[in-house]
């Protein structure tokens, strides 16, 4: 309801398309999209340019990592559908780019708009009529009636059992905390200090798994984690370039020039999966490789998949067994690389360590059996990722409310730890209260008061 | 039929606590003001525990006080014991409490009544209400006499059709020895009004003579003793203790074998419970596991022998109500007075009122205090004084008051009561109020004196006073902000020795301050630039510096809610023709009526989707007119 503050959402359905936008409407719009938009090739005149499209990338200003591929359209108000100052951000890299950039524009200074809310804005400037904005409404009340089914569904899966208990957790310790500031006369046996900040570790225990499960089961918004691994000039940043079609890592034929870890985006048969290019992984010397090799190390922990690379140009080599060996073999799939040249592997010695469906050859610098390999990645995710995951999927929107809720949190348990006020312990408590309200409905002082009549005998 | 010649502004039925605070409040707005009781020896009597304020009704007191009421002044010339309790757990959640010397503080009102220019005391039992072109006309009493009034506000507690039992007998009446209004209450029933039925209790009344004090732990005030009232310099009467005593197994044994003869749980009893005071024998059997409950021993006043045993409510037959008391701890000989006893009342459903108390239904009529399904007399004085006020600006053709969520606690109390109603006797508390830290008891008067002032119920004086202290505490803090103090040794040592880290760099006072371990008190000690203020404004320089964060965030969801609540929605919007609203909203919103964007927002089950419609529409109504 509040006009003065800066929206966005993203505007097109949520789904695998192609491409996606990110509209934002507001006072702030433009000096959001100038902290994160980089033009190529041409420049922006942000005080005066409106109904202009430009070509650039949505970079992080934080880490100047790159995000997305974008077209950004500027339209200054007041002839705008909002009559508001307007940024549409047409993304290309599908859901996680899409999900990365309005993270960006959230953390810049807006707020994630409502359902129907650039509508209310529309009708409310006087840019549409009653009758076109009660038709959009009310599509968006139907839409989110059947969100809300979707939601009640969802009530049964371990994440709303999560958040339904955290909740919990947190109403019962609140009506602990009224029933100390409001009924101080009573003869009734309260939690001491220690108690309270028992409790609150809790929570903040629950708040940090949340996240984190939330994180791994991120499947469809984040993307399958697939690393590629391999020794030194084996083909990997080819691979990875062959799979993205792009210039995007730097290939070489001087083994080590990947020193660093290179992500990147792709889509598989509608599967979202990062890709994680990584060091060669050979006996170094040079202290950053050393620090390349350590990090790579650590994406093999951390991955869904693991393309294990290996070159049937040459004979297996020590490093190359030393990787058979070290890899997680159920998540991962071997690839030799380059049979486009002649072969001088014995793939006898690997049918020790994989058996052949887990086995493809490629070239990946002739684009030979590309598509292959992607059926089998797409293969591989359905049946051992997706249903070994927990199926929790977090929104942007849950995972801006957790943000919120655990910042409250903090700081009501540092407030107790200070021996601050009580009733100060209890502000940041309710406000953190009224955040997860917004996913598990409203808390109301009655179902506080309702905890607190449950639990003690209070009244004279 | 007999037609009373005079013709008043303002007629108030019920001389309770809301009727006394509505009755001053009007008649001291210019209004002739008719105030109906059944007794008048019964004035402002208080029919249950000898008491005012307590956590959350404090904050109730001191805003009518600051808005002009009565009740505040009243407990301070008639207190015989004040408190100020939760000193420890911060300034927004303290609150004053005070034990009243019963027949004083009756006697008081009644003569602050009878003082009142512009003010009629009249005894009479009224038993009508007339109505005309759904419009109110007047009120008809048992004696045939018909009285003319522009408007007429109704407090008949727990009057409306009461029915008192003790043990398994019950019978009519409005209190012990008080008859009920049953009439009334059909008349009301008849003009249409929803209406459910409620149930309370009260005490036995105990012979001070017979209990042994010597064995109990007696509990004193503070001292000296705090007033409620702004204006009240001291308090001056002497002051008394309260005793402590505890039930015991055996008393919960008693209870337990008794049940049989319980009005409460043999179903005699219909009307719902108040959670907050519950009976006895409810906290027995809710409670098995607790094996004793505090009791309250609290003297009725200077000039009586009687005790009220605070924590003993019940219906119990009375042998069982002499053998419970008689296991207690000092009570061993016990004799009763007066015996506890249950009632049964009914109310009205307060969704039926406009913010202003005035019903929807009928116009020119309002309703305030256990009417409207309230417990507690200041709930009810605080309903009181606003239906008085704006019965009076009604009449006067001025824009009502309404104090709304952010304002005071008196609009919390009636924005729940209106928008959400309530399944049981409702009462105050702290965690009711979202904007809890910044409606303390100690700005009650910054909040809410100028509106006072506005409408005629504050002198210029006062209103002068606290105009003149917020300049203090607004100067003051600023000079704190530019002062600076440095690191010195005396000072550094103080630091030490009350806990806080030694200043290495100077900073400001005001930053000091902002420290917990500092209070003004402290800071006077370490810099000669600080002055000497009253307490209270020393007090308010101290709170306002200290939680300045947390009053700013509360502020600025204050800003979010006055924009919903600015946003009106006419009193006969067709709510019907909104297309799109699910019926079952519709219902609601027809049901309930809200005034207020803001307000249609907090009734239960109304989906941010049709606020955002309703919106739409009423930005579209603005256009077309």
């Amino acid at each position: 309801m509040n006009s003065e503050d800066t929206i966005a959402a993203i505007s097109t359905p949520v789904g695998y398309s192609g491409i996606g936008i990110v509209r934002i409407s507001g006072k702030k719009s433009f000096s959001i999209a100038k902290k994160i938009f980089h033009p190529v090739k041409s420049k922006i005149n942000w005080s005066s340019s409106s109904f202009k499209m430009f070509y650039g990338w949505i970079i992080n200003p934080e880490n100047k990592q790159r995000i997305d591929e974008v077209l950004l359209s500027l339209m200054r108000a007041p002839r705008t559908y909002t009559r508001e100052d307007i940024v549409e951000i047409n993304c290309h890299g599908g859901p996680l780019p899409l999900r990365k950039t309005l993270e960006l524009v959230l953390r810049y200074g807006a707020r994630l708009a409502r359902p129907g809310e650039f509508t209310e804005r529309a009708f409310l400037k006087g840019r549409i009529d009653l009758l076109q904005a009660e038709s959009v409404l009310n599509i968006i009340q139907a839409k989110t009636d059947k969100a809300l089914e979707i939601a009640l569904n969802q009530l049964r899966g371990g994440l709303s059992r999560k958040i339904y208990s955290l909740k919990d957790k947190m109403v019962d310790l609140l009506s602990l905390i009224e029933t100390e500031i409001n009924f101080p006369e009573e003869d009734i046996d309260l939690p001491s200090i220690k108690d309270k900040e028992k409790k609150f570790e809790e929570i903040l225990r629950i708040i940090t798994s949340l996240r984190k499960m939330g994180k791994e089961g991120r499947i469809y918004q984040e993307g399958v984690k697939v690393v590629i691994v391999g020794k030194p000039n084996v083909g990997k940043s080819t691979l990875l370039n062959t799979l993205l079609q792009q210039e995007r890592a730097i290939v070489t034929p001087i083994p080590g020039t990947t020193r660093d870890t290179i992500e990147e985006m792709i889509n598989i048969n509608g599967f979202p999966l990062t890709l994680i290019d990584t060091a060669g992984l050979r006996k170094v010397k040079n202290k950053i490789e050393i620090e390349g090799v350590k990090r790579t190390y650590s994406k093999i922990k951390e991955a869904d998949i693991i393309l294990l690379i290996i070159e049937g140009s040459s004979p297996l080599t020590k490093e190359d067994i030393t990787l058979l060996q070290e890899v997680k073999r159920e998540k991962t799939l071997l690839v030799i690389n380059k049979i486009d040249l002649p072969q001088k592997l014995e793939k006898k010695e690997l049918e020790s360590f994989f058996p052949e469906k887990k086995i493809i050859e490629i070239s990946a610098i002739k684009e030979i059996n590309i598509e292959r390999l992607k059926q089998k990645i797409a293969k591989f995710v359905n049946e051992e990722v997706i249903s070994s995951s927990n199926g929790i999927v977090i929104s942007i929107k849950e995972e801006e409310i957790l943000k919120k809720v655990e910042k409250n949190i903090e700081r009501a348990f540092k407030t107790l730890k200070e021996r601050l006020p009580l009733e100060l312990v209890a502000f940041d408590l309710k406000e953190g209260i009224n955040k997860i309200g917004e996913i598990t409905g409203e808390v109301t002082t009655e179902d506080i008061l309702g905890q607190i009549f449950s639990q003690f005998c209070i009244g004279k | 039929m007999f037609t009373y010649p005079e013709k008043y502004k303002v007629i108030v039925v019920g001389g309770g606590h809301a009727g006394c605070e509505a009755a001053l409040a009007a008649s001291r707005m210019g209004c002739s003001t008719l105030l109906l009781t059944m007794n008048i020896n019964n004035i402002a009597l208080m029919s249950c525990n000898p008491a005012i304020g307590g956590l959350g009704k404090g904050q109730l007191v001191k805003e009518i006080d600051a808005l002009g009421g009565e009740m505040g002044k009243a407990i301070d010339r008639t207190g015989i014991q004040f408190r100020i309790l939760n000193t420890h757990k911060g300034p927004a959640v303290r609150s004053s409490r005070a034990q009243a010397d019963r027949e004083r503080y009756r006697l008081y009102m009644k003569k602050v009544l009878e003082d009142q220019p512009n003010l009629d005391l009249k005894q009479g039992i009224v038993e009508e209400i007339r109505v005309k072109n759904g419009k109110v006309l007047g009120v008809e009493t048992n004696l045939k006499e018909l009285f003319i009034g522009e408007t007429v506000i109704i407090c008949p507690g727990t009057f409306l059709d009461g029915l008192i039992h003790v043990g398994l007998v019950s019978f009519s009446g409005g209190r012990m020895g008080d008859f009920s209004s049953r009439k009334l209450s059909e008349s009301l029933k008849k003009l249409g009004f929803r209406w459910g039925r409620f149930k309370t209790g009260t005490c036995p009344r105990l012979d001070g003579k017979s209990i042994d004090f010597s064995k109990l732990k007696p509990q004193y005030g503070d001292s000296p003793p705090s007033p409620f009232s702004f204006s009240t310099e001291r308090v001056v009467q002497e002051q008394v203790p309260c005793f402590i005593t505890y039930t015991n197994p055996k008393t919960h044994k008693i209870i337990r074998e008794n049940l049989d003869r319980s009005p409460l749980y043999t179903g005699i009893i219909k009307g719902t419970g108040v959670r907050y005071c519950p009976s006895i024998e409810d906290k027995v059997m809710r409670f098995p596991d607790k094996d004793r409950h505090q009791i309250f021993l609290e003297p009725e006043g200077l000039e009586t022998c009687e005790f009220y045993p605070n924590g003993l409510s019940t219906s119990l037959p009375l042998d069982v109500q002499i053998e419970l008391l008689h296991s207690i701890e000092g009570l061993e000989e016990v004799k009763i007075v007066r015996p506890g006893y249950g009632i049964e009342h009914d109310y009205i459903d307060p969704t039926q009122l406009l913010p202003t108390l005035e019903t929807k239904l009928i116009e020119n009529l309002y309703f305030a205090g256990q009417i409207n399904g309230t417990t507690g007399y200041e709930e009810a004085a605080a309903q009181g004084l606003i239906a008085g006020i704006n019965a009076a600006l009604k009449v006067k053709n001025k824009s009502p008051l309404i104090l709304d969520r952010s304002q005071a606690y008196i609009g919390v109390l009636i924005d729940d009561l209106i928008t959400r109603g309530t399944n049981e006797p409702y009462r105050m508390f702290t965690s009711r109020v979202e904007y809890r830290l910044s409606l303390r008891e100690d700005n009650a008067d910054l909040r809410l004196r100028e509106l006072g002032y506005k409408i005629g119920l504050v002198e210029k004086e006062k209103y002068k006073r606290v105009k003149e202290k917020e300049r203090i505490v607004e100067e003051e803090i600023s000079r704190l902000k530019k002062l600076r103090i440095f690191p010195q040794k005396f000072i550094n040592e103080k630091l030490k020795e009350w806990g806080t880290t030694p200043l290495k760099d100077s900073i400001t006072l005001e930053e000091l301050l902002r420290r917990p371990q500092i209070t003004y008190k402290r800071l006077k000690l370490i810099s000669k630039e600080v002055k000497d203020f009253l307490p209270s404004e020393e007090f308010q320089i101290e709170v306002q510096v200290k939680y300045r964060g947390y009053i700013e965030r509360e502020r600025r969801e204050i800003q979010k809610f006055k924009r919903m609540e600015k946003i009106k929605i006419p009193l006969n919007f067709d709510f019907s023709k909104i297309s799109g609203l699910s019926t079952e909203v519709k219902e609601k919103l027809l049901r309930f009526k809200p005034l207020s964007l803001g307000q249609a927002s907090r009734i239960s089950g109304i989906t941010p989707a049709a606020i955002s419609l309703l919106m739409v529409h009423l930005a579209q109504r603005k256009r077309n007119f």
